[in-house]
């Protein structure tokens, strides 16, 4: 507290632009991430970012730049056959063959298919991926196709 | 000779290191991705403009930062600046490209280079102020990124443990977890889970006040906190708290409480 009081009484006797930059910067962020648990705008946008999904380049370059290790609940289905929340939060699950694994953040991550992408142009079938997150009792659903077409991976956004 | 004072020199070594060992940390992997396998397949996303989404950007920018080692080796005023510059810029990138945006790695880097970017500005200087706003920007600078994360775990999904028993407790290989499954019953191992979870955003909690707390005290508890949460972990996790914890370090070794002018 003594040195942050310190810094304080200095910005107030010389105010250097670089350092006055620096802590409005950090300042700003820090405001944006205490909203999140109150304010469900703010949620969404986090959301957003978490599923690659963002509003305008604007909004992904802020909320990337936001801190966010191991937020939110995410998890992600993989199947060949198009999936959608009823299926997977159903009681006896999708019915269909699938795979679901729990992801820390940046669950759409497991749509770019690290490591695995010869295999998946090599099988040249489509597979559907869908992220779910949760946070404070709100829930976030993206649905995705990934497609083959010649050497790459096309992945869309199923609205 | 560098005609910048020893004290900076130092200062911006150890950090510039630190964060280009967490950057490069997981470079047996990001060489194959890198430079192999997103140019064997490459995707295509709708959703962000392509240059986003191109492979050459998450090449150039994943490699660039080698370059800054010509600034530790060689510390003068202009080299310092043009490398915290390109740290910026490639972390930055890398923040929002599609191939490189979900690794916690760049958003830390990109605050640490943030406030390296600052200090080179300063390097010339060598008054209390600057050393006294070097300590409180680290220490913001630290408890912004677990801010982030601790603000992200407040949630009946964390509170409860649910989340961490099933990426750790369930998921994770490596030892401890695959013992504890082995050896624990299913109802412990989720009351482990429950209080690992809130033992965590506990530390989170108090390394994101860490800006109201002395600086020492910051700089030893969180770097002994953070490499506690690589042990608990994995070792990747290196990448993204190596910048941090090089920051934290180096200002130990700048004059202790200067009286401000």
């Amino acid at each position: 507290m003594v040195e942050l009081a310190r810094a304080i009484a200095d910005l107030r006797r010389e105010r250097t632009t670089g350092t006055v930059a620096l802590y409005a910067a950090i300042g700003a962020m820090m405001m944006l991430l205490a909203s999140l648990p109150v304010c469900g705008r703010v949620q969404d946008q986090f959301a957003r970012a978490h599923h690659a999904r963002p509003t305008s380049l604007a909004s992904w370059v802020v909320f990337q730049l936001a801190p966010k290790m191991y937020s939110f609940e995410h998890r992600v289905w993989f199947s060949r056959e198009p999936l959608t929340e009823f299926l997977v939060t159903r009681p006896e699950g999708p019915g269909v063959d699938n795979e679901v694994t729990s992801i820390n953040h940046y669950p759409v991550r497991a749509a770019r298919f690290e490591s695995m992408r010869d295999e998946i142009v090599r099988r040249g079938e489509d597979v559907y991926v869908l992220v779910r997150s949760a946070y404070r009792g709100r829930s976030w659903v993206s649905r995705y196709v990934v497609r083959v077409d010649g050497r790459e991976l096309v992945l869309e956004v199923i609205e | 000779m560098s005609e910048l004072p020893r004290v900076n020199v130092r200062v911006f070594r150890i950090v510039a290191s630190a964060w280009l060992l967490g950057w490069f940390w997981k470079a047996w992997f990001f060489v194959g991705y890198y430079f192999g396998e997103i140019w064997a397949h490459p995707l295509r996303y709708g959703e962000l403009p392509r240059v986003l989404v191109h492979p050459i950007v998450a090449s150039i920018t994943w490699a660039s930062p080698l370059l800054v080692v010509i600034a530790v080796v060689y510390p003068r005023a202009w080299t310092q600046r043009a490398a915290t510059w390109l740290m910026v810029a490639a972390s930055l990138v890398a923040c929002v490209h599609l191939e490189t945006f979900s690794d916690a790695t760049f958003v830390t880097s990109f605050w640490v280079a943030l406030w390296l970017l600052w200090f080179a500005a300063n390097a010339h200087r060598t008054d209390a102020a600057l050393y006294v706003h070097a300590r409180v920007l680290a220490q913001c600078t630290v408890g912004l990124v677990f801010l982030g994360g601790v603000v992200g775990k407040l949630t009946a999904e964390y509170w409860s443990g649910d989340a961490f028993y099933q990426l750790y407790f369930m998921q994770k290989a490596g030892w401890p977890y695959s013992w504890l499954r082995e050896s624990v019953a299913p109802d412990t191992l989720h009351a482990l889970a429950t209080w690992f979870s809130r033992s965590v955003i506990v530390a989170e909690l108090a390394l994101a006040l860490g800006p109201l707390a002395p600086y020492r005290v910051v700089a030893i508890g969180g770097t002994i906190a953070m490499i506690g949460m690589v042990l608990i972990s994995t070792f990747y996790l290196l990448s993204v708290m190596a910048c941090l914890i090089g920051l934290l370090i180096a200002l130990l070794f700048v004059p202790a409480d200067p009286p401000l002018g």
